[in-house]
C-alpha cells in the first residue's frame, strides 16, 4: 500500500474496498420488492363500491367541465408551446390486479418533449411534459352495469440541461 | 452514471410509479440502489446493514411515493428516507465501527487474506474518522463514481461544496494511511 507512487493508489484502493464491502449486497433491495409482490401503494381512501358510482360520476363530470372550459384557453396563449418533437413513445400500463375481479385500472401515458427553453435568463432547460390518463372500471357483478372514470392528468418537468 | 445523465428518465419512472406501476418502481431501485447502498454505508459503516437499510427505505419509498412533490428530485428525496433508515439501524443495532470479518472476501491463501485483512481495516479506519457527510461524498464518489454535480444533487448541497470537502477527505485519508502503515 503504497501511497508515494506517481500514480495515486488511493483512488483504486478505496474503489475496490467499497466494491468488497457493498458489491454483495446488491440485488437485495429489488428481491425484498418483489417479495412483498401484493403490497400496494396506500390510496387516500377506501370507498364502498356504491359510494363509489355518484362520486366517480361526480369528478369526471367535474373534470371534462374543467377540461372543455380550460382548453381555448390554454391553446389560445401558447405560441411557445408548439411541441418541437414527439420523443417518447405512448405507452400504456396495466397496473397490478386489484383484489376486486370487477375493477380494472389501466393508466395510458405518454411523455412530450417540448423543447428547449432559457429559464431566468440563464438556466438552459429541457420542457417535458407527461400526459397520463387513469380509467377505472367496474363491473357490477349484480345487473353487470359498467362504470368508466376517466382522470387526466397532466404535469411538467423542466429539466436542466449542462452548459458547456 | 446513466441516471444522473437522464433525470427525465427519472422523472418518467417516478411519474409512472406514482400511478402504481411496479415495473417502473423495479427499474428505479436498479438506477439508485448504489447511490442508496453507499448513502447507508457512510451512516453505518457496516455492509449489511447498508444492504438492511437500502432494502427497507426503498419500501418505504414505495408506500410513500406520492408524498414526493417533485419527480425530478427523486434521488435526494431517496437519499433522505435511506439516512434515516440507517441512522435508525445503527442506533438499534450499535454495530457502527464494528466491520464485520464475515463481510471480507474469502480467498485461498491465508497470507494474502490476512494482507487483504488489515488493508480493509486501515481503509474503514481512515473512513471513519471523516465527518458524516465527507464520508457520504467520499463513498459515493468511490463507491457510484458520482461527480461533484451529481453528488450535489443527491445531498441537496453544491458542487463546490463537495469538491471542497471532497478535497479535505482525500488528503485525510492519504495523512491516516499513510500514518497507519508506518
Amino acid at each position: 500500500m503504497n501511497l508515494d507512487d506517481e500514480h495515486d493508489p488511493l483512488d483504486p484502493l478505496i474503489s475496490e474496498h467499497l466494491r468488497g464491502r457493498l458489491d454483495p449486497q446488491l440485488g437485495r433491495a429489488s428481491a425484498a420488492f418483489e417479495a412483498a409482490g401484493n403490497t400496494p401503494q396506500p390510496t387516500p381512501h377506501k370507498r364502498s363500491p356504491r359510494l363509489f358510482i355518484p362520486i366517480a360520476l361526480g369528478v369526471g363530470g367535474l373534470i371534462a367541465a374543467a377540461i372543455l372550459v380550460a382548453w381555448p384557453m390554454l391553446g389560445d396563449r401558447s405560441p411557445v408551446r408548439q411541441p418541437v418533437d414527439i420523443a417518447v413513445v405512448p405507452a400504456t400500463t396495466k397496473t397490478s390486479p386489484a383484489p376486486d375481479p370487477n375493477y380494472e385500472r389501466f393508466v395510458l401515458w405518454r411523455a412530450v418533449d417540448e423543447g428547449a427553453q432559457v429559464v431566468d435568463a440563464t438556466t438552459p432547460v429541457r420542457k417535458v411534459r407527461y400526459e397520463a390518463l387513469e380509467q377505472i372500471e367496474w363491473e357490477d357483478p349484480v345487473d353487470q352495469a359498467t362504470i368508466r372514470l376517466s382522470v387526466p392528468v397532466a404535469q411538467v418537468v423542466l429539466v436542466q440541461q449542462q452548459t458547456f | 452514471m446513466e441516471a444522473y445523465l437522464e433525470p427525465a428518465t427519472t422523472a418518467q419512472l417516478v411519474f409512472r410509479a406514482k400511478h402504481g406501476d411496479r415495473e417502473a418502481f423495479g427499474a428505479l431501485i436498479r438506477l439508485y440502489e448504489r447511490t442508496a447502498l453507499a448513502v447507508a454505508y457512510a451512516a453505518t459503516a457496516d455492509a449489511s446493514s447498508a444492504g438492511d437499510a437500502t432494502q427497507e427505505a426503498f419500501l418505504r419509498a414505495w408506500q410513500r411515493l406520492a408524498a414526493l412533490k417533485e419527480d425530478g428530485k427523486f434521488a435526494t428525496w431517496l437519499c433522505r428516507i435511506v439516512r434515516n433508515v440507517a441512522l435508525d439501524l445503527r442506533r438499534k443495532s450499535h454495530a457502527a465501527r464494528q466491520p464485520r470479518g464475515d463481510e471480507r472476501d474469502r480467498v485461498a491463501d491465508p497470507v494474502m487474506e490476512l494482507d487483504q485483512r488489515e488493508t480493509a481495516d486501515r481503509v474503514d479506519e481512515a473512513l471513519w474518522q471523516l465527518d458524516d457527510v465527507s464520508r457520504t461524498m467520499v463513498v459515493l464518489r468511490y463507491y457510484e463514481g458520482l461527480s461533484s454535480h451529481a453528488i450535489a444533487d443527491v445531498l441537496a448541497t453544491t458542487a463546490t461544496a463537495v469538491d471542497m470537502r471532497l478535497s479535505r477527505a482525500r488528503q485525510r485519508l492519504r495523512t491516516t494511511l499513510e500514518r497507519v502503515r508506518t
